[in-house]
């Protein structure tokens, strides 16, 4: 800083102040950004709830769907969403068990085995690729590739197996990121102490990489239980009476049955689409709690 | 956390053999993807075949023609109206989530409090969540009213609440991936910052930005691959109308709506109708190839690591 | 598998635990949680094909699984034309079809083996509808009709439409419909410009009728059409618009549905059975299902009058907006209860012996 006339020195000031200014616009600017998505969260479930109210209750948690509105009624027979909420969950615990193996396998591989050449950044585009992929692209590929090539018929693994190669692309570039984010030195100090490569991911470098991972696997996952096209084409039923009991038997999903609701004639069956949705997303909170929870145990900033 | 004491046994034989297994199974993983993509031109390919195959269409109508109607009579199969109805959303929805996001990513990078950006990135990520179909009736009853109150000329169907309500849905992609990068920077370039006496702002614009720009530059790819693959929300707020039309207020039709509409509709199977739709999913599947290759070319240059 | 990437982790374990022991539970309460009264009949039987038959069939598999709930019916809506391929190739036992079979499909049964009973099961009529302020336009002919929804059609505004009628304003005529890949869209093409997807390209289509429900009522000036269901279900807020086929201005009631006389928009719904399913006791009980009478707390449905002239598929299509086909007809080819029961039975007979 030079040393001149107090007509510098003030212009010093002024250019303080002004620095200061911008940088509370920024931070204002920036927080307001941040509201725009809660807001927009806000609005969103605001909207559901008010249309659910009242509509969601213990029969509607137990018993199987009806296309009848008078059975959703009180009075009525008893109708609900029962089938496709177990449907759902089933649907997406075996996509997390074939996702999570396949995509932090695959990223721990692109990561930390494969040495950078044009296999590999071949490999890694096509992966970018795959995720952007319509959804109904990989209902088709479920179709002809597990539905019929597989003879696994219209069943629960073909929906999840269809699911998983649906998100896996996006769950292996997070973990990819997750991964490179783990600093270097780290690897070295282990390889240091003449761990061997298995040892030094296993110990070292995942532990330090899950949050990251759990991040992109939570969104995945989220994705993929509110994921209706590929399902839909892979022969999800509408209307199905009990819970799926096993892996090759006829499914049924939530997304797939709000859909139907909502297209349905009656004025209630919105009401009753809405209370769907409000089952599909307390499931969803309650997945990205328990992830979070998780997370924030292992997060290094905490 | 701390390194067990097995690590410092020397490596034997077993040791290499369980490491080239390992490798093997990790290897096989990343092959899958590798499969999965064979097998996605292998379906379109053969669908796409069997259109091209019938007499009144031509590769060339199909890329150079701007009316779509290949059910309704008089027929006609120029794509064009689909890619700009698939282009109007993906464009719009960037507009949306990638200031928006980026800026939020920046906030809870820098500025929030580590409680705060505990539950805030969390409630964000709902976001992600929220299904597709639900986004589709949202735009319906909600934003749509809203655009209509504003242009009164705008139809149930238009192009404007769908790129709205894509961009939401991806702004917790580009916020919370880029927060990753972000928090990944170390510290000691930022107080490195503070020392040669920059400001915050620039602390979080012209250091960190650049040095978490790889991770950035990821998360918008991703974001903008889900906008252009997304197929509920859209096919039900923008519309059955393939058009090209610079008014966002008017209805359009996008590629992936075009393709559900096909998919679960009454036609036969093996009609030119049907068979179209293969035809549009492998002109979809080429432009995101296109897109991805040279995203990745840009973000190779800029990428950074660091010990 | 050979080592896992997080096998040394105790918090992926834990979840892995927590999601295990959810799924156990979950999979024990399924069992408890049958609903509805056993008998000895049990089995799957898939059902599969048209989404706007879909709510038929799904109600009627309903009634029947609650009277025998040992027997699991998936019902899905993949599309009529899709549905064939699955019922051809034989991986569904019975097919809803919004039309009847075409030839190209009869030819991939054949291929396979596979034959089948066709049965038509409901009625659906397809209503035109106004805004309720619409006051002008108290019936239409099907000749106008035609001019409106014609390829290329000269028809911008109401008075283009009757250009003779003072009451007709200049203004644009708002136009909503089915999309072109459904059957609704074919049966009114048809009908009304006389080729199967012939129809003006400006019109906005959807999948959803409620969303053509929700245009034509955002607008003095829009006219749409759609399942008769669901213009019942919106009577405050549209106006259907009789039709004239010669004889006369027909609104669209179920009576007049019912009775044949809505012409020519109404169309006749299909439910194919495959004959090798049919050799399977629980097939059988189902399908005769459709033409029994109803019984238990279906009597007092309010569109009941007589509860021995309703049998199940009758009060099935009344019960999701669809229009019942007659218990008897002087027509020996129009669709009729007693006519489907003897298709079928003759059927049945065929495969039994």
């Amino acid at each position: 800083m030079s040393t001149e006339t107090d007509g510098s020195f003030v212009d010093g000031l002024e250019d303080i102040e002004r620095k200061r200014l911008y940088g509370r616009l920024f931070v204002a600017v920036c927080f307001a950004s941040t509201l725009v998505g809660v807001v927009a969260l806000v609005a969103l479930l605001a909207d559901v709830l008010y249309e659910s109210w009242g509509w969601v209750s213990w029969e509607f948690l137990t018993y199987p769907p009806s296309q009848a509105v008078e059975n959703f009624l009180p009075g009525g027979r008893g109708a609900g969403i029962y089938p496709a909420l177990v449907g759902s969950i089933f649907l997406i615990a075996l996509t997390a068990v074939f996702t999570v193996f396949l995509g932090v396998g695959a990223a721990i591989y692109l990561e930390e085995y494969a040495a950078e050449s044009r296999l590999k950044s071949f490999v890694e585009a096509n992966i970018a690729n795959l995720a952007g992929v319509p959804s109904i692209v990989y209902g088709l590929l479920g179709l002809a590739i597990f539905v019929r090539w597989f003879q696994l018929g219209a069943s629960l693994i073909a929906g999840a197996l269809t699911l998983t190669l649906l998100i896996l692309p996006i769950v292996i570039v997070s973990s990819q990121e997750a991964l490179r984010a783990v600093p270097d030195s780290q690897r070295q100090a282990a390889y240091g102490v003449g761990a061997t490569k298995w040892q030094v991911i296993r110990d070292v470098v995942l532990p330090r990489a899950l949050p990251g991972i759990m991040t992109g696997t939570i969104l995945s996952l989220s994705r993929a239980i509110g994921e209706t096209a590929p399902i839909l084409m892979v022969g999800a039923s509408t209307s199905l009476f009990v819970a799926p009991d096993g892996l090759t038997s006829p499914f049924s999903a939530m997304p797939m049955t709000i859909f139907e609701w909502a297209t349905l004639p009656e004025a209630e069956f919105q009401h009753i689409a809405a209370a769907g949705i409000v089952v599909l997303l307390t499931i969803l909170l309650l997945m990205n709690a328990t992830a979070i929870l998780i997370r924030n145990r292992y997060d290094p900033r905490s | 956390m701390s390194v067990d004491p097995g690590i410092t046994a020397a490596t034997s034989a077993v040791e290499d053999r369980k490491n080239d297994l390992v490798r093997y199974v990790f290897a096989s993983c990343a092959l899958v993807t590798v499969l999965t993509t064979a097998a996605i031109v292998l379906v379109l390919l053969e669908g796409a075949v069997a259109f091209f195959r019938f007499p009144d269409v031509t590769v060339l109508e199909y890329l150079r023609g701007t009316e779509w109607s290949p059910v309704i009579r008089p027929r006609s199969y120029g794509v064009l109206p689909l890619i700009w109805g698939t282009l109007v959303i993906t464009v719009g929805s960037a507009l949306v989530a990638i200031p928006v996001g980026t800026a939020t990513a920046i906030y809870l990078s820098e500025y929030a409090d580590p409680d705060v950006r505990k539950y805030l990135k969390p409630t964000l990520e709902v976001l992600a969540g929220i299904p597709t179909i639900v986004y589709g009736f949202f735009a319906l009853s909600f934003i749509t009213p809203i655009i209509q109150r504003l242009f009164p000329q705008t139809g149930t169907f238009n192009a404007a609440a769908g790129a709205i309500v894509v961009g939401v849905m991806i702004i917790p992609m580009v916020s919370s991936l880029s927060e990753d990068a972000m928090s990944a920077v170390p510290d000691s370039l930022r107080n490195a910052a503070y020392g040669l006496g920059a400001t915050k702002v620039e602390v979080s614009t012209r250091v960190v930005l650049p040095a978490a720009l790889s991770g950035i530059v990821a998360s918008y790819i991703l974001a903008l691959s889900r906008a252009i693959g997304e197929t509920m929300a859209v096919t039900l707020a923008v519309g059955m109308t393939p058009r090209i039309t610079a008014n966002p207020l008017e209805s359009m039709q996008t590629m992936t709506a075009y393709m559900v509409q096909i998919g679960i509709s009454d036609v036969s199977v093996g009609s030119v109708g049907y068979q179209s739709l293969f035809a549009v999913g492998l002109t979809l599947f080429a432009m995101t190839l296109a897109m991805n290759l040279i995203s990745l070319w840009i973000r190779s240059r800029y990428r950074e690591e660091y010990q | 598998m050979a080592d896992e990437p997080t096998s040394g982790d105790g918090p992926t374990t834990s979840r892995r635990l927590f999601l295990t022991t959810a799924a156990t539970a979950l999979v024990g309460t399924a069992g408890c949680l049958a609903r509805g009264e056993s008998s000895d009949l049990e089995g799957e039987i898939r059902m599969d094909g048209s989404n706007t038959v879909l709510p038929h069939g799904a109600v009627v598999s309903e009634e029947f699984q609650w009277r025998n709930n040992r027997v699991q019916i998936p019902v899905n809506g993949s599309g009529t034309g899709a549905g064939f391929q699955r019922f051809c190739r034989g991986e569904t036992h019975a097919q809803n079809a919004s039309r009847t079979i075409l030839p190209d499909e009869e030819a991939l049964c054949a291929e396979h083996g596979t034959e089948y009973v066709e049965l038509s099961t409901a009625l659906d009529g397809i209503a035109v509808f106004v805004h309720p302020d619409n006051d002008w336009c108290t019936e239409l002919t099907v000749a106008e009709l035609a001019r409106l929804w014609e390829p290329e059609s000269t028809v911008e505004s109401w008075r283009d439409l009757r250009p003779d009628d003072p009451a007709f304003p200049e203004e644009e005529i708002e136009l909503y419909g089915r999309d072109p890949a459904s059957g609704t869209f074919d049966y009114f093409t048809e009908a009304i410009t006389g080729e199967i997807g012939a129809i003006r390209s400006d019109y906005s289509a959807s999948a959803d009728t409620n969303v053509i429900v929700r245009g034509v009522r955002g607008s003095e000036y829009a006219l749409g059409f759609g399942g008769a269901g669901y213009y019942n279900e919106n009577r405050d807020e549209l106006r259907a618009v009789p039709v004239d086929d010669g004889d006369g201005p027909v609104y669209p009631s179920a009576e007049n549905i019912e009775s044949g006389e809505y012409t020519p928009l109404t169309r006749p719904l299909f439910t194919y059975f495959r004959a090798d399913a049919l050799a399977r006791e629980e097939v059988r009980a189902f399908a005769r299902f459709y033409f029994e009478p109803i019984d238990g707390h279906a009597v007092d449905a309010e569109f009941v009058d007589d509860p021995a002239d309703w049998h199940w598929t009758q009060w099935s299509a009344r019960r999701v907006g669809y229009n019942a086909i007659p218990t008897e007809s002087d027509d020996p080819d129009a669709p009729s209860v007693e006519a489907g029961s003897a298709t079928l039975e003759a059927a049945i007979a065929e495969v039994v012996g």
